[in-house]
């Protein structure tokens, strides 16, 4: 027999697969979720700080709330719901948390690692998609 | 006909229950064991920094970690054979996260080499897909098995794709030390997600009529199978292609002026369609002709490549050739495995195919080596494309007569 026998895989197999994916990825941004707000920079924090809004904040609204908070906005990044902002004031993060902020960072590298089965791209000063730092 | 029935009688839903254990499991394990992997090299500054090291030092562990790993999977493999994947997979996940937890405290070039080089190396070998996939093997009906090892490899593509933005956030949150702690804590899932996949070693692995062979004698028999021969050589043109563009495509990318942010997001393409295509590669494995497969694969690749170098280089070619290779990245690894399976049954498969991954861990390292001193040599990597392109019509061709079927016996057991 010069091939195997078809065998088609059941429904169930990819129903396993899909939720197999769903359930490492609802996981995942569970964790993401919980240790990003881990990394986040406390109330009392003043400075240039790296301000995340919820996805979908218009433009004008992150603006106006760093305003609101006492700051100063120094440049949207390359997500547009993350902004640099500066104010000299402490508890800043606490007021821009109050204006609906989601939270303040000092950075927040974002990037994919890319592995084949040897190597492993060592090169920390490679691309990262989203280079989001105050 | 194999069903889903297992050999002990369960009944049709515990025997499925039971395969979706095994095979949730087993590609949990191969997602932890990729993706924390693929997340180290963001620890590479920030551990030389802190220990007033050059980048050499960290790269020399790294180095020490995948020649252990290579070397290391036949012998993980043959383990895994003679005791069963479960007790290979619990003891090299303890050993990989051991070496994981413990970088953090490598304060002297030595000590980083011990625990990032050969206790990481070691425990990849021991608890890498390619054990998940023998196991795999061994616990499900031979109509299951394309379909599983597709979507353990898409399993650790994925795994790789999310622990990178994890471990980032890890040192953000807790600093660098604190989060090697948490990725090597991983680990201690790993015995527990191998105890669905224990059994299965020694003859109770069953495999057709090699069965019977010693290990030294399936590893002759294997050797002095033609078709055995080209699937190595094959394999090591997979390694090179995947190293070659891990390593040396995004500054290829930085020196034709595309921007590092759509460098990056070629890297992101790469991952995500080759959890597509690892997958498709698994399904595709049990309906059609493997050695088909892997020569359309390899050709696809050359194709690929050779489109890249002669086309301007855009931010659309950039991306379209970041979507074909995603889909042709690991895609080969259902097939190989697959084929090995075929050829020589499950009994000897963890050594086997571990073999045929060695072969391509040399490739990965030649592909990784050569894009250096090539690039070194004569200022571009022109000629590295091109080499690529030549093996990928390579090992289309020397795939291309491979038999798809049970490899004679020509050994008996009595001569051992």
């Amino acid at each position: 027999m010069d091939r195997p026998a078809p065998a088609v895989p059941r429904p169930a197999g990819h129903g396993m697969a899909l939720a197999l994916g769903a359930g490492v990825l609802a996981v995942w941004l569970g964790a993401m979720a919980f240790v990003l707000r881990e990394a986040a920079l406390p109330p009392e924090t003043d400075g240039t700080v790296l301000v995340v809004f919820p996805p979908g904040t218009p433009d004008g609204r992150a603006f106006a709330a760093v305003v609101e908070a006492g700051g100063r906005p120094l440049r949207q990044t390359d997500v547009g719901f993350a902004w640099v902002a500066r104010s000299d004031e402490p508890g800043f993060v606490g007021r821009l948390e109050a204006a609906g902020a989601l939270g303040a960072f000092g950075e927040l590298p974002i990037g994919p690692q890319l592995g084949g089965c040897m190597a492993v791209n060592a090169d920390t000063g490679g691309p990262q998609t989203y280079r989001l730092q105050p | 006909m194999s069903t889903t029935t297992s050999a002990s009688g369960a009944s049709q839903p515990q025997a499925t229950r039971a395969l979706g254990a095994i095979v949730v499991c087993g590609c949990l394990i191969s997602l932890i064991g990729f993706g924390v992997r693929s997340s180290y090299g963001l620890f590479n500054a920030p551990l030389s920094e802190a220990n007033g090291w050059g980048r050499d030092v960290f790269a020399l562990a790294l180095a020490f970690q995948n020649i252990l790993w290579g070397l290391g999977q036949p012998f993980a493999g043959a383990l895994a054979d003679r005791y069963g994947p479960a007790r290979v997979l619990a003891g090299g996940g303890l050993l990989y996260g051991l070496g994981v937890a413990l970088t953090a405290y490598s304060d002297a070039p030595v000590l980083l080499h011990l625990t990032a080089g050969v206790l990481v190396g070691l425990g990849l070998a021991g608890a890498s897909f390619t054990i998940v996939i023998a196991g795999f093997g061994r616990h499900l009906p031979p109509e299951r098995r394309s379909w599983a090892a597709g979507i353990a490899t898409a399993a650790g593509s994925l795994g790789q794709f999310l622990f990178a933005p994890m471990g980032q956030a890890f040192i953000a949150a807790y600093g660098w030390q604190t989060a090697l702690v948490l990725l090597g804590a991983f680990f201690l899932l790993v015995p527990f997600l191998a105890i669905p996949l224990r059994g299965g070693g020694g003859h109770a692995a069953g495999g057709g009529a090699h069965a019977d062979l010693s290990m030294r004698q399936a590893l002759g028999q294997a050797f002095g199978h033609r078709s055995y021969q080209l699937l190595v050589a094959g394999f090591f043109v997979c390694g090179f292609h995947l190293a070659f563009i891990t390593v040396h495509l995004p500054p290829y990318l930085t020196d034709v002026g595309i921007s590092p942010t759509l460098a990056a997001w070629a890297l992101a393409v790469i991952g995500l369609a080759n959890v597509v295509g690892s997958y498709s590669s698994g399904i595709l494995g049990g309906r059609m002709s493997k050695r088909t497969m892997l020569c359309f694969i390899y050709f696809a690749r050359a194709v690929a490549i050779a489109l890249f170098i002669l086309l301007p280089v855009t931010p659309a070619s950039v991306l379209a050739f970041a979507a074909a290779m995603g889909l042709l990245w690991l895609s080969t690894v259902p097939p190989t495995s697959g084929l090995v399976a075929l050829m020589f049954g499950t009994r000897h498969l963890g050594m086997l195919f571990g073999m045929v991954f060695l072969s391509h861990q040399v490739g990965a390292f030649l592909g990784v080596w050569l894009g250096g001193i090539l690039y070194e040599a004569v200022g571009n990597y022109d000629l590295v494309w091109w080499m690529s392109v030549a093996l990928g019509i390579f090992s289309a061709i020397v795939h291309w007569p491979i038999a798809e079927r049970e490899a004679p016996h020509r050994l008996s057991p009595a001569a051992a």
